[in-house]
């Protein structure tokens, strides 16, 4: 991959993979760090991976970065956080799909809630995910069903709390 | 696997995520149709499909970029100068593959060369060069060997008595050009340079020469004009040696008359392959 194709990986993934990195560490300085970390590990390495490749090369760098981050940093705050935040938003009736869903999301073990949002944001198949996430395409379906299946039974249980 | 009522979940997970083919999907459909209870849990599975914030961007994406390489010619032709600044076509530096020898024309290398080209023109204000002189160390070299230059080469060597860095100097003086390009825009032009020697010191001035003419520098911040030349020298001196260019193992080879073989390196400097092939003894 030349300095441009790198450039353009840039253009094209920055955003992408900063909203998946985004959604799991919960603010945008950490994000940025992460990112910043996967873009230079692709730098690195530019001249070795082909630009076709380079789009899960760069997902792959910065789940890894990600776990990293998460080991340095215990993320416990972050998830007694969002507990708070999941039950203020449960018991609020007014809320809408959209908000649940990402309440029900953020509450998904977190292999589940990367994967889904690999594969909704990202549109990833299975076997994509599974080179990312380091799992098999079999287990990636499996985990895809039961993702979806606890966030629809939370979008029921919420619809019939209103 | 038959849809049925303790199923049907994974029938709607496979149906949202497109892995029915249609005649599963026919099977699910009519399943939904006799169910229109399950019709709300479908629904509800339709929710889960997220839908990226594209309101979320990277807020810093040029930070993240890599600058390109860039790279300056420095033109250091010998010319003659008629005192007008003249557009010339400036030759950058590129790769050369030394092809043959033969001995019997007098000719020691031809050599295969491609060469980005940039036309260009400007010259150089003589403040700049007063300043340079002070600056920078002179090859020991004289830039002549070729036919049409061995007037030349009598000139310096027998009646003028100006140092190499002065010739260069004299030269430079006419028109002067440095320019950036990307590399990767410049197109290369094949061409074939011969160099035939009579005594090595040509020899040796014809390989600076070459050098001068291929030079090619990235940069990353502006210096000046004085520093470019100045790393242009050094990097032409690094280039030479590294790929072998040097007297003693030129001689070697040039009279190699045992079987031979051919050895091919290349190295990169700035960015820049250069290809060395040449046949040497066994």
């Amino acid at each position: 991959m030349t300095t441009s194709e790198y450039n353009k990986c840039v253009d094209l993934w920055a955003d992408g993979v900063f909203r998946f990195i985004r959604k799991n560490v919960m603010n945008d300085e950490d994000a940025q760090d992460v990112v910043q970390n996967a873009f230079e590990v692709l730098w690195k390495n530019h001249e070795a991976v082909n630009f076709e490749k380079s789009k899960s090369y760069l997902f792959t760098a910065a789940y890894h970065n990600m776990i990293d981050f998460f080991r340095k940093h215990k993320r416990t705050s972050y998830v007694e956080e969002m507990d708070e935040g999941a039950k203020g938003g449960s018991a609020e009736l007014q809320v809408g799909v959209k908000e649940a869903i990402e309440e029900a999301l953020a509450k998904l073990p977190e292999i589940q809630k990367n994967i889904i949002l690999l594969r909704d944001y990202e549109g990833y198949s299975y076997d994509e995910i599974g080179e990312i996430l380091e799992l098999s395409a079999s287990q990636v379906k499996v985990y895809i069903f039961r993702a979806r299946q606890t966030l629809k039974n939370y979008l029921v249980s919420i619809h019939h709390l209103i | 696997m038959k849809i049925n009522i303790n199923n049907y979940e994974e029938w709607m997970v496979d149906h949202l995520e497109g892995n029915l083919n249609p005649e599963q999907e026919v099977i699910f459909q009519k399943f939904l149709n006799a169910h229109p209870d399950l019709k709300s849990e479908m629904d509800a599975f339709s929710n889960t499909v997220l839908m990226p914030d594209m309101a979320i961007v990277h807020p810093n994406k040029e930070a993240l970029k890599k600058k390109e390489s860039k790279v300056i010619g420095l033109n250091t032709y010998f010319r003659y100068a008629t005192g007008i600044a003249a557009a010339l076509l400036l030759f950058l530096a590129a790769r050369f593959i030394i092809t043959d020898y033969s001995a019997s024309t007098g000719e020691i290398y031809s050599a295969e060369m491609e060469r980005p080209e940039l036309e260009i023109k400007s010259t150089i204000v003589v403040d700049t060069m007063q300043k340079m002189e002070k600056t920078i160390v002179a090859p020991d070299v004289y830039f002549a060997d070729t036919k049409e230059h061995k007037g030349a080469e009598k000139n310096m060597l027998k009646k003028d008595n100006s140092s190499p860095f002065e010739l260069y100097q004299r030269e430079m003086a006419e028109t002067e050009q440095i320019q950036f390009a990307e590399t990767h825009s410049i197109q290369m032009k094949p061409y074939r340079a011969r160099l035939k020697v009579t005594d090595f010191t040509s020899e040796y001035a014809e390989i600076y020469r070459y050098h001068f003419d291929n030079m090619m520098k990235e940069t990353k911040e502006q210096p000046s004009f004085v520093d470019r030349i100045n790393n242009t020298m050094a990097f032409a001196n690094e280039v030479g040696s590294m790929i072998g260019l040097n007297k003693n193992q030129n001689t070697d080879d040039l009279n190699a008359t045992q079987e031979e073989k051919v050895r091919t390196t290349s190295i990169k400097i700035l960015d820049i392959e250069f290809y060395n092939r040449r046949k040497i003894n066994q």
